[in-house]
């Protein structure tokens, strides 16, 4: 097969970066253009990984890149050594999740070396991703959310930042930490209400706000739904508002047929997501067991 | 409606997270609950509520097999080799998931209440409508965002290719040169800024700000107190006894790197020679650096704790814009004036003509008028007879600057600023205004003064 040939080719060359990388260290070699030496390795070590990308073998491109960007390292050449690492993460995230990690984490740390944050907070995101999909770890992808958040706000990228706390937000209510996704839904709202183009969303936001304060406590959802209303007077007409108005009135009656007649009012125009489906069963479970407590 | 009665069951396989291995078995559906029993051993693996669900997703396990995944609290469950098909299995658990949300447990089927009217129909696509144009304006924002770092990233380049291009000169220049690229470079120079002629600008006296710092030279740990002075042609740093250690002249001045709010470094690279930079400490520093960055846009970096320190004291950027624009005009002004009244008796005007580095007259109209569009003032705009102080007591400005444009303008931006961190004396407008709203200034109208102030208007 073509791929096999490939992946024999890659190995050779891998084979023959690595005695140009030993012969380098001999004194003499040293002395006389070791660094050349040194660069070719670096750049057969490239090759290998790409012809062993082409014939798919994931962990084996991994190592080759990370080698590269090791010389790279050596050369002092941060800005390829950091490219290095990204393209084996890459590489490695097809294969080892955790090896990509630590290749990615090799990269941040060039990148906020060299001061730029905004690659660093977007390999942060990469590896936010790869716990949350392949490594089921939600609090340390909301951890790096959070950094990549955290570094996008210092550069002034404000959407991108909102972006990630969003996120953190929406695990962050998953995993029952009300407050914090609380804060964020409504320091986001806060600042896109004023926006020309962002104001349409800030709605979204405070619906959400209250609807986690709903979980807590219900008559802080009705002092939060005050104060949205007082900050955001376009609040008020909103589907959402009016929605967890109807909710916390149900709510007060012990309703829960009131409750569900007005979630299903509101599915019916535009349906819930699974975060919103998620957050009203809660609220809906906590009303349930309310009503068996009273009955019995 | 028995709860335990097995609504559908799918032959699947799980993952074991404690062993690392996949189990095959049956994943059954009750009207409650999900359910995994395992073939070989019959024992019930998962069995969670319903309504413990938060996310049911579609995901490749190491990106081949196809899988599902539910999220119940913390612990996420993965299925895989669903059959007869992930899609199917998938649409069925969503759906008892959300029914367990929308039935009621009392209530029978409410045949009639699905029944959708027009007008719910319509409803239905506008906000189906408004949603995809929240999301186009989330991603339009995101992609202005991106322009704006390009921009950024381009002047940074920009002001890169300006050092290399004056190491360039000199490596050009032969050595015994005396000038050292000084010469070479007037006509070569396409930009006005970078048309500086050294001669003469000694006894150029623009000085904008003079603040006395601790100086520290180089690497040397050495401090000593000095004087720090920030000129129209350049920066000059003399120690305490006014003696002169070194002068930057504009174009000199490769980066300057501000560390914490009261300590910035300015460098000057050569090639062959260790570079020059002086590391300067302080208290005033605040008052410098809105006019540093005003001279050396492209070349002032933040480092972080400063961005920290700035970012905090104002959050929303333009209010950092409008500061530093504010302070810089209002300084500029101050040098520019003087200079020029001085400079018709000596017949320096021709001087200052010839010295394009210098600020101009006009030159300085025209950063005026890019500072008050920068500001963003509202049309119509008029003023009012104010006597209030800054809330950092900085500021105090009262009726007497009525008349003089440039302080008026600034006494407008300060207002601003201050009528949102305090109540002002809002008895002199006809409505009182709420400044809890917005971060823009508000737009005063003439027709929203009192009548006997409508005459004090600015246009």
């Amino acid at each position: 097969m073509d791929s096999s040939g490939k992946e024999r080719e890659a190995v050779q060359l891998m084979a023959e970066a690595e005695k140009r990388v030993k012969s380098s260290h001999s004194f003499l070699r040293g002395l006389f253009g070791g660094n050349s030496k040194v660069e070719e390795a670096c750049e057969m070590y490239t090759r290998a990984a790409n012809l062993f990308k082409i014939a798919k073998n994931w962990n084996a491109a991994g190592n080759a890149f990370c080698q590269a960007a090791k010389l790279h390292m050596q050369l002092q050449s941060k800005h390829d050594a950091a490219i290095g690492f990204v393209d084996a993460g890459n590489a490695y995230k097809k294969a080892d999740p955790q090896e990509a990690m630590n290749c990615l984490n090799a990269a941040i740390d060039i990148y906020t070396d060299l001061g730029r944050f905004t690659i660093a907070a977007k390999h942060h995101i990469t590896i936010a991703e790869i716990y949350e999909t392949e490594l089921v770890d939600i609090e340390k992808a909301i951890a790096h959310y959070e950094q990549a958040a955290d570094y996008y706000k210092g550069e002034e990228s404000n959407s991108s930042a909102n972006r990630c706390l969003l996120k953190v937000a929406a695990y962050a209510a998953q995993l029952e930490q009300y407050q914090k996704a609380i804060e964020i839904y409504e320091q986001v709202g806060t600042n896109t209400m004023d926006n020309p183009l962002l104001k349409y969303s800030a709605k979204e936001y405070f619906f959400k706000a209250a609807l986690c304060h709903f979980i807590v406590d219900e008559l802080n959802a009705k002092l939060a739904l005050e104060k949205y209303e007082e900050m955001f007077p376009a609040f008020t007409d909103s589907r959402e508002c009016k929605l967890v108005k109807k909710l916390l009135e149900a709510h007060e009656d012990q309703n829960c047929e009131a409750y569900t007649e007005a979630v299903k009012e509101f599915d019916s125009i535009s349906r819930l997501d699974q975060w919103l489906t998620t957050m009203l069963l809660r609220i809906k479970k906590s009303l349930q067991a309310d009503g068996d407590g009273d009955l019995k | 409606m028995n709860a335990d009665i097995c609504i559908h069951a799918w032959p699947c396989s799980y993952y074991l997270d404690t062993e690392k291995r996949w189990v095959s078995g049956r994943l059954s559906l009750t009207p409650v609950a999900v359910r995994f029993t395992a073939d070989k051993t019959r024992e019930l693996l998962v069995s969670f509520h319903l309504s413990s669900i938060s996310e049911i997703k579609k995901e490749s396990s190491s990106l081949i097999f196809s899988s599902l995944t539910i999220l119940e609290k913390t612990t996420k469950h993965w299925f895989s080799s669903l059959q007869p098909n992930r899609n199917v299995v998938f649409n069925i658990l969503e759906h008892f998931w959300r029914e367990q949300l929308l039935s009621c447990p009392g209530a029978g089927a409410q045949a009639d209440s699905l029944q959708m009217t027009k007008g719910k129909e319509l409803t239905g696509l506008l906000a189906a409508s408004q949603k995809r144009m929240e999301d186009t304006t989330k991603v339009l924002h995101y992609q202005g965002e991106q322009f704006d770092n390009i921009m950024k990233g381009l002047n940074k380049i920009d002001s890169e290719m300006d050092v290399a291009d004056r190491l360039l000169t000199e490596l050009e220049s032969p050595s015994w040169w005396p000038f050292r690229g000084k010469l070479w470079k007037g006509p070569l120079e396409a930009k006005p800024k970078e048309e500086a002629t050294i001669s003469g600008s000694k006894n150029q006296e623009g000085v904008i700000i003079k603040i006395p710092v601790i100086i520290t030279h180089g690497t040397n740990s050495n401090v000593m107190p000095g004087k720090f002075t920030l000129l129209v042609s350049g920066l000059e740093i003399s120690d305490s006894n006014s003696q002169v250690i070194h002068r930057f002249e504009l174009k000199d001045v490769d980066d300057i790197k501000v560390h914490t709010p009261y300590e910035v470094s300015i460098r000057q690279r050569f090639i062959g020679k260790p570079d020059t930079s002086y590391r300067l400490l302080s208290a005033r520093m605040p008052e410098a650096i809105p006019v540093l960055e005003m001279q050396f846009s492209k070349k002032i970096q933040f480092l972080e704790d400063a961005l920290g320190f700035f970012g905090a004291r104002k959050s929303p950027q333009a209010d950092l814009g409008n500061s530093i624009w504010q302070a810089a005009t209002g300084r500029i002004a101050s040098v520019v004036q003087p200079g020029s009244s001085s400079g018709e008796g000596g017949g320096g005007q021709a001087q200052l003509q010839k010295q394009k580095q210098i600020v101009s007259e006009s030159e300085t109209q025209e950063l005026k008028q890019v500072c008050w569009a920068s500001s963003q003032r509202p049309p119509g705009l008029s003023l009012f007879p104010l006597d209030w102080t800054g809330v950092d007591g900085k500021y105090k400005h009262s009726a007497e600057f009525r008349g003089k444009e440039e302080a008026v303008e600034g006494a407008y931006l300060d207002f601003t600023n201050a009528l949102r961190l305090c109540s002002l004396h809002t008895s002199d407008l006809i409505e009182p205004l709420s400044c809890s709203c917005g971060r823009f200034p508000i737009p005063f109208h003439r027709d929203r003064l009192r009548p006997d102030l409508q005459d004090q208007t600015l246009h």
